[in-house]
C-alpha cells in the first residue's frame, strides 16, 4: 500500500515538474517539494488539488505546512495518515 | 489636500449626524468643486495633475486633457472617501452604483464552478465590487496581498457589509500564499465569487502584456494558472465612472480558459486604460521611470 502510494505521488510530481518520475526511495532520497524544491506556490496548489482528487482526501488549510508537504516523503506519510491506512 | 470637507464633518462631534444626511450626488458635487478648488491652490493636487498632463499631452487635445485631468482628481478623493460614502449612506447605493452585466455572472456561477472577476491592478473603483456584490446576496472573496486588518476593513465597510464577504489575504510567507490560494480553490469549489486585481510589473511575458499610449506593463501570469488549476469562469470586472457621473461596474462576458486567458484579458485591460486613463492610478510612476518604459 505504501509503496502504491509513493509511486503514485512520484507519478504526480512528474507530471506537475514536467520531468519524468524519480523513484521516491530511500537510496535516491525523497525529492524536496515547496519552494525547496523549486515549486512555485502555484505548483504546489497544483499538487495539492491532484492529491486530493487522486487518494479522495480533503487537505486543510492548516496542514499546508512544509511538515506535510515539504518533500514526497513528509507527502507519502501525510496521505497515509488521512486516509488511516 | 489630504482630507475633505465631507471627512471632517463626519470625524467632527456634532456633525455626523448632519453629514450622514449629504446625499450621494451632493456628495459627488462637492467633491467636483474642491477638486476645482485644490486645483487651484493646494501644490500637492496641481502636481498631479501636471504629471497625468506631462504623460497624456501628446493623445489629448487641450480641451479634453483638461476635462480627463480634472476627472482624474476627482477620482483620486473619491478612491480615497468612497469608504465613507459607502458606511453612511444606507440604501442609496443604487443611486450612483451601477452594475452592468451581472447577467454574465449570474450565467457562469449556474455552471456550479464559482466565478472569477479579474480587475486591473491601480485602476477604478476595483474595491467597491466585492462589497456592492455581496450586497447583492453574492458570496464574495477578494484575494490579494493587503486587507489583513479585519477590524479596519469592519470600520470602514461596517460590520453588516461584511458578512458576505471576506478577504484572503497572504502574508508573502510562501506556505501562507498557498493556504490562501487553496482557500480561493475551495471557495470556488464551493461556487462563490472571487475577485482579484493581478498586479503589474515592467517586465514580463509578451502573452501578458498591457499595452498603453506605447508603453507596456506584464500581469501577473500567476493568477491566470490559478484560475485554469480551478477551471473557474473568468470574467474581467472593472468599475469606472459614466456619463451621468456615476460609479458603473462593468462585469464582462468570460473569457476563454486556456493559454490566451491572460492575453484576451490584457487586451480588455489596455482598452479601458486608453479609452479611460483617468482612472489609472499609476501615472506618476510612469513619469518618473518614463525612461525605463
Amino acid at each position: 500500500m505504501v509503496r502504491q502510494i509513493e509511486k503514485q505521488v512520484a507519478a504526480l510530481v512528474a507530471r506537475i515538474l514536467g520531468d519524468p518520475p524519480a523513484p521516491a526511495n530511500s537510496s535516491n532520497g525523497p525529492l524536496l517539494l515547496g519552494s525547496a524544491g523549486g515549486f512555485d506556490s502555484t505548483k504546489t496548489l497544483e499538487l495539492i488539488v491532484a492529491v486530493e482528487q487522486e487518494f479522495g482526501i480533503v487537505i486543510d488549510d492548516d496542514e499546508i505546512s512544509p511538515d506535510n508537504l515539504g518533500s514526497t516523503e513528509n507527502l507519502v506519510r501525510f496521505i497515509i495518515l488521512k486516509q488511516g491506512v | 489636500m489630504n482630507s475633505s470637507l465631507i471627512r471632517v464633518l463626519q470625524q467632527t462631534p456634532g456633525f455626523r449626524s448632519l453629514a450622514l444626511r449629504v446625499h450621494p450626488i451632493w456628495f459627488f458635487r462637492f467633491t467636483r468643486w474642491s477638486v476645482t478648488l485644490s486645483n487651484w491652490f493646494w501644490p500637492g493636487t496641481r502636481g498631479r495633475a501636471r504629471i497625468f498632463e506631462a504623460v497624456l499631452r501628446d493623445q489629448f487635445n487641450s480641451k479634453d486633457l483638461r476635462a480627463r485631468t480634472h476627472r482624474y482628481l476627482v477620482h483620486l478623493r473619491l478612491f480615497k472617501d468612497i469608504e465613507i460614502a459607502w458606511n453612511n449612506w444606507e440604501g442609496r447605493r443604487g443611486d450612483w452604483i451601477l452594475i452592468e452585466g451581472e447577467s454574465h455572472l449570474q450565467r457562469a456561477i449556474e455552471q456550479g464552478k464559482g466565478a472569477v472577476l479579474i480587475s486591473s491592478h491601480n485602476y477604478g473603483f476595483s474595491k467597491l465590487v466585492a462589497p456592492v456584490l455581496a450586497q447583492r446576496g453574492y458570496k464574495v472573496h477578494r484575494g490579494g496581498n493587503g486587507g489583513a486588518k479585519a477590524d479596519l476593513r469592519r470600520s470602514r465597510w461596517g460590520e453588516k457589509e461584511q458578512v458576505n464577504w471576506n478577504y484572503l489575504h497572504y502574508k508573502g510567507d510562501y506556505w501562507h500564499r498557498v493556504q490562501q490560494l487553496k482557500a480561493i480553490q475551495r471557495a470556488l469549489a464551493a461556487n462563490g465569487v472571487v475577485h482579484v486585481s493581478p498586479r503589474g510589473f515592467n517586465k514580463g511575458d509578451e502573452d501578458t502584456a498591457t499595452e498603453f499610449f506605447g508603453r507596456k506593463y506584464y500581469l501577473d501570469p500567476n493568477w491566470f494558472r490559478v484560475f485554469q488549476i480551478c477551471q473557474a469562469p473568468i470574467l474581467p470586472c472593472f468599475a469606472v465612472g459614466n456619463a451621468d457621473r456615476q460609479i458603473k461596474i462593468v462585469i464582462h462576458p468570460p473569457l476563454t480558459l486556456g493559454k490566451t486567458t491572460a492575453r484576451a484579458f490584457a487586451e480588455i485591460q489596455s482598452d479601458y486604460i486608453t479609452r479611460f486613463p483617468e482612472y489609472g492610478r499609476l501615472w506618476k510612476s510612469v513619469y518618473v521611470d518614463r525612461g525605463k518604459w
